[in-house]
């Protein structure tokens, strides 16, 4: 009897031992890197090359380095820029993205299927080969060196959240849109008052998978806003490493001041973020 | 309803660039250029032109405010110097006002995307090279009198394009005090040179030569000028682009190639110059780790802003010669040439901002703050540095020609970067098959373009 | 208004401007880039010439440099992949509730949501040859034989990017399987307890089949990911030494802008995004649902 409960109870601590050397291992990995440009950030240039990268920094007060980075790498700027491109796409992404998958989960019509298999082609395009067709584009508009280039390809090309909401609409009942109709309330009325704030839950996480997206974004924001006073956080990491290559502790600095935002979003948001990402992976 | 606001106006903006794109359906490139003036534009133009208005010079309240861009590529000191001046241009025509903007290189891209969409600033840099590329896009510049007083404007196909605001040449820098402690003399041969490194790395106290191959420009004045020094010829790559296989066994590029590799394999450069940056190759000479470090004349302003003083520097041509009977050249080279786009909307003010860039103190103190030659008639370069050093080891200038038009195509065709080989060769490829490879798309690429 | 027509109104109205966006700003621009891929165009002049599938002709069978850099996305896709299995146990360990699993959980979703630029730059700090922190502790374990140029040797290089790749994408994966794994009724397996089924039986029948739609997904995102890897190597090595580390994306813009060849960098982007679809069907058919068959 005694070795029947024992036997269980050993794998069972051997479980968690698996458990926990693996994820310690992994919490080592992850977050060793970022520690040591932390600790390289608030080094001297000298200190970084007597001590270990391992060693804590001699003064924990020394901010000579994130001043540097603030100053001549433009990054109050490139906060605002990504600030705002995040936060503009996030709200035009909510509405055309709602209006789109409401269109496409309650309403059958002809050319349905075609606009669906366009959305599928669209989804497969990989963005950056098409940049000097798009140029054109933007350039005609007049919307080059502006924040509404990126703006509009961030908004008009993300299939994959219209596919998202199409995903969770389809979860939710038709009924309240039907005894609203009973009601005689317009398609419109409807979208509004009972689609769109149904489909909150899912803006929330879509908008926050859509700022990790610009925010890791480069390609689109080096092309199109060249100017100076358009830099975004990881434009002006770019550039102000560039000139500074081997003043690594500046680099650190730069590297944590770009890494603060997300990081800071992903601690307050991480409930939204999994959720969104796991709703996203399942479909209905 | 801020939101269905936005929603108009995108819509209003889709309609638009619809409108634009069946408009110029047929050749989406030839006229796709704004027939307006940007909003943004005219609006910057008259917020900069109201400080004026309250500005004691009458005549320019009438004038129509110009806004004009100047485009420069990432270079410190010229970004620095012509954002400062442009201020000084402003209270001399206070209707004009002169931005600049910082164009990043990318892979060469520099304003490629623009110049597709006719898009390009009023003024802009180029380089040598860029000619062929921006060629059918610049103005002539032929009756400016800046250009009569310009040494070495670049001519192509028999206009002239653009106006080089400096010209220079390639040194090896060295601390004559490591020179001193372990008792070495200049180099008078490229025998001699590596005999100078094999020395330097056999103390073992500094690294002979600091490199900065991880940014593989910096290898140029090996890997790009070598052959082209080796040669003799100041045609070497116009002649490049008519020969089908010019790497083989023998060539000047196979010279240059086991030249770099020999730095590479007996650590001339330190035991990984791959993994340095530009930027780290700098701080090792400047922190006196090492001896000497090869680069071109704009080196010596950004060495003076970093130590502050020349004491221990001393500069001699990298000498690309076998024998003392031979000519001791240095490669020359006029670069920042300035050109105006032809789509400019106010081409004579841009004309008159160029004629004024290279006049009287905004050039005399431009010309001084970069070090450099001088390229206008009349005007000298104060540069007490290079004079010195120039006059104990002088040497003839070997005229650079990097704007062959054949040479250009080629090269395009061939996909050849002598400076990513130049890395090939420095990372331990076979230089055998490097040569190969690459005379097999060189001879694809002369068949093709002939 | 009646609903008929109301349908229509809300229908065309709603559509236009989602549809009218992804119409100019994905399918015109692919369109171009299917014509330019048919052309000489240099990238900038206002002439070109169709040229037939000269380019293809060209990638295909004359241009070794286009195979060697597709051979390193190759290897961007082999050992992602190779690390699928370890990401599926780290997925079925977070799946039980465990102390701590949170945390855990946040640990391994966080490198993929912190900044991919300032990721790529810290690589380059912790690569360092001067001061950098891989070797400097390869030397406190004694390991200071085993230090090379991390960026810089022809043999390693790209090891050290995919590293990179690995850390910043596993994570998400392991999050996409979990989320497989959730929803998975637990019912199901309680009822294969009863029928007496081994943990081999329940993985290969209830487990498996459970995720293959999140699996999908992960397998969709390892085969874009690899194929259009390009902002690694641009930002930690330029593709370089020479083009050792060129990715397939990094040497088409090269070959677009550097070498003025937009016709053939066209025809690249084109072989790409066909590829991709190859690929991915190819995938989803192996992990196709045969049960019924």
């Amino acid at each position: 009897m005694e070795l029947a409960t024992a036997a269980p109870n050993n794998r069972r601590w051997l479980g968690s031992a698996v458990y926990y050397v693996f994820f310690a291992v992994m919490a080592v990995l992850v977050f060793v890197p970022i520690l040591l440009v932390l600790f390289g950030s608030f080094k001297t240039n000298a200190e970084l090359a007597d001590t270990s990268p391992f060693s804590w920094p001699a003064n924990l007060l020394n901010f000579d380095n994130y001043v540097t980075a603030y100053k001549e790498g433009n990054m109050l700027r490139g906060l605002t820029n990504t600030a705002i491109l995040v936060a503009a796409s996030m709200a035009g992404n909510a509405v055309l993205g709602t209006m789109t998958a409401y269109i496409v989960n309650r309403f059958d019509f002809r050319l349905k299927k075609a606009i669906l298999a366009l959305f599928m082609l669209a989804m497969m395009i990989p963005s950056y080969t098409t940049e000097i067709a798009r140029f054109q584009l933007i350039h005609g508009m007049n919307l080059y060196n502006t924040l509404y280039g990126p703006l509009l390809i961030y908004v008009g090309t993300d299939i994959m959240q219209i596919y998202i909401y199409t995903q969770f609409l389809r979860k939710i009942s038709e009924q309240l849109d039907e005894s609203a109709m009973l009601d005689g309330a317009s398609y419109f009325r409807i979208f509004r008052s009972i689609v769109f704030p149904l489909l909150l839950p899912a803006t929330a996480t879509l908008a926050i998978l859509k700022s990790v997206a610009i925010m890791n974004d480069i390609y689109v924001q080096m092309l199109y806003m060249p100017s100076k006073k358009l830099a975004t956080l990881p434009t002006a990491l770019m550039s102000f490493v560039g000139d500074r290559t081997s003043d690594l502790t500046a680099l650190c600095a730069g590297i944590v001041l770009v890494l603060l935002p997300s990081a800071l979003i992903y601690i307050l948001f991480q409930r939204l973020i999994f959720k969104g990402l796991m709703d996203g992976a399942i479909k209905g | 309803m801020i939101t269905k606001k936005r929603a108009s106006s995108l819509l209003a903006l889709a309609l638009f660039s619809s409108v634009a794109l069946t408009a110029c359906g047929g050749n989406d490139k030839g006229n796709a250029s704004s027939p307006s003036a940007s909003p943004t534009d005219s609006a910057a133009a008259t917020a900069s032109a109201s400080p004026s208005s309250s500005d004691a010079s009458p005549s320019a309240a009438d004038a129509e405010p110009v806004k004009l861009k100047l485009a420069i590529w990432d270079a410190k000191a010229d970004l620095e110097y012509w954002t400062e001046k442009a201020k000084d241009y402003t209270k001399l025509k206070p209707n004009v006002t002169v931005e600049l903007e910082k164009v990043p290189d990318n892979n060469g891209q520099y304003l490629k995307v623009r110049l597709a969409a006719n898009d390009l600033p009023d003024l802009f840099f180029l380089k040598p090279r860029d000619f062929q590329v921006y060629k059918s896009a610049l103005l002539p510049l032929d009756e400016l009198e800046a250009t009569k007083n310009n040494k070495y404007p670049t001519k192509i196909d028999g206009q002239v394009l653009g106006l080089p605001l400096v010209s220079f040449s390639e040194f090896v820098y060295f601390h004559p005090s490591i020179f001193k402690e372990l008792n070495l003399e200049v180099p008078k041969t490229l025998p001699e040179f590596m005999a100078l490194l094999a020395k330097i790395k056999e103390n073992g106290k500094y690294t002979p030569l600091s490199l900065g191959a991880k940014d593989s420009w910096t290898l140029y004045p090996l890997a790009e000028f070598g052959p082209h020094m080796l040669s003799g010829d100041v045609n070497y790559l116009a002649n490049l682009a008519k020969n089908k296989e010019p790497f083989g066994a023998g060539s000047t590029f196979d010279q240059t190639a086991k030249l770099i590799q020999e730095i590479a394999d007996k650590k001339y450069a330190g035991p990984d110059a791959l993994s340095l940056s530009y930027d780290q190759s700098t701080q090792q000479f400047e922190t006196g780790k090492s001896a000497m470090i090869a680069l071109g004349q704009w080196y010596y302003a950004s060495y003076m802003e970093k130590v502050k003083n020349d004491d221990d520097l001393g500069a001699f041509p990298l000498p690309f010669r076998s024998t003392e009977s031979e000519k001791l050249m240095s490669m020359t080279m006029s670069d920042m040439n300035v050109g105006i786009s032809k789509d400019s909307k106010h081409p004579d003010e841009a004309k008159a901002f160029l004629e004024w860039m290279l006049t009287g103190d905004a050039y005399q103190a431009y010309i001084n703050k970069v070090q450099q030659f001088s390229t206008v008639n009349g005007i000298e370069s104060d540069l007490p540095f290079f004079r010195k050093w120039t006059q104990q080891y002088p040497f003839e200038p070997f005229v650079y020609d990097g704007t062959d038009a054949g040479y250009a195509k080629v090269k395009g065709a061939a996909q050849y970067d002598p400076a990513l080989t130049g890395q090939d060769v420095f990372s331990g490829k076979s230089i055998e098959k490097i040569e190969k490879d690459l005379n097999a798309k060189w001879k694809k690429a002369v068949e093709s373009n002939p | 208004m009646s609903y008929k027509l109301q349908k229509k109104v809300v229908i065309f109205s709603f559509l236009l401007v989602p549809v009218g966006l992804m119409l100019f700003f994905l399918l015109y621009p692919t369109a171009q880039l299917f014509r330019y891929s048919f052309t000489n165009w240099d990238g900038f002049s206002p002439s070109l010439k169709y040229i037939g599938f000269d380019n293809y002709t060209k990638l295909l069978f004359d241009f070794p440099d286009a195979w060697r850099a597709i051979r390193n996305n190759g290897l961007y896709f082999v050992i992602h992949t190779l690390f699928i299995p370890i990401e599926l146990i780290a997925a079925v360990l977070l799946n039980r509730a465990m102390r701590g699993s949170g945390f855990f959980r946040f640990t391994v979703l966080m490198p993929y949501i912190i900044n991919g630029i300032a990721v790529a730059y810290m690589f380059s700090y912790i690569y360092n040859p001067i001061n950098g922190p891989l070797n400097e502790s390869l030397r406190a374990l004694g390991l200071g034989s085993w230090i090379t140029g991390w960026l810089s040797d022809l043999g390693v290089v790209n090891y050290a990017l995919i590293a990179v790749s690995i850390w910043r994408f596993g994570g998400v994966h392991v999050i996409l399987m979990l989320a497989g794994l959730q929803s998975i009724p637990k019912d199901l397996y309680e009822a294969a307890e009863i029928d007496g089924a081994s943990f081999w039986q329940q993985l290969r029948h209830i487990t498996l089949p459970g995720i293959r739609t999140t699996m999908e997904i992960v397998l969709f995102m390892n085969v874009t990911g690899a194929l259009l890897q390009y902002d690694i190597p641009y930002v930690m090595t330029g593709g370089g030494p020479g083009t050792a580390s060129s990715t397939f994306g990094l040497f088409s813009l090269q070959t677009a802008f550097t070498y003025n060849n937009y016709g053939l960098a066209s025809s690249m982007a084109v072989s790409l995004l066909i590829l991709i679809i190859v690929f991915s069907s190819l995938q989803n058919w192996i992990i196709k649902d045969r049960s019924e068959a």
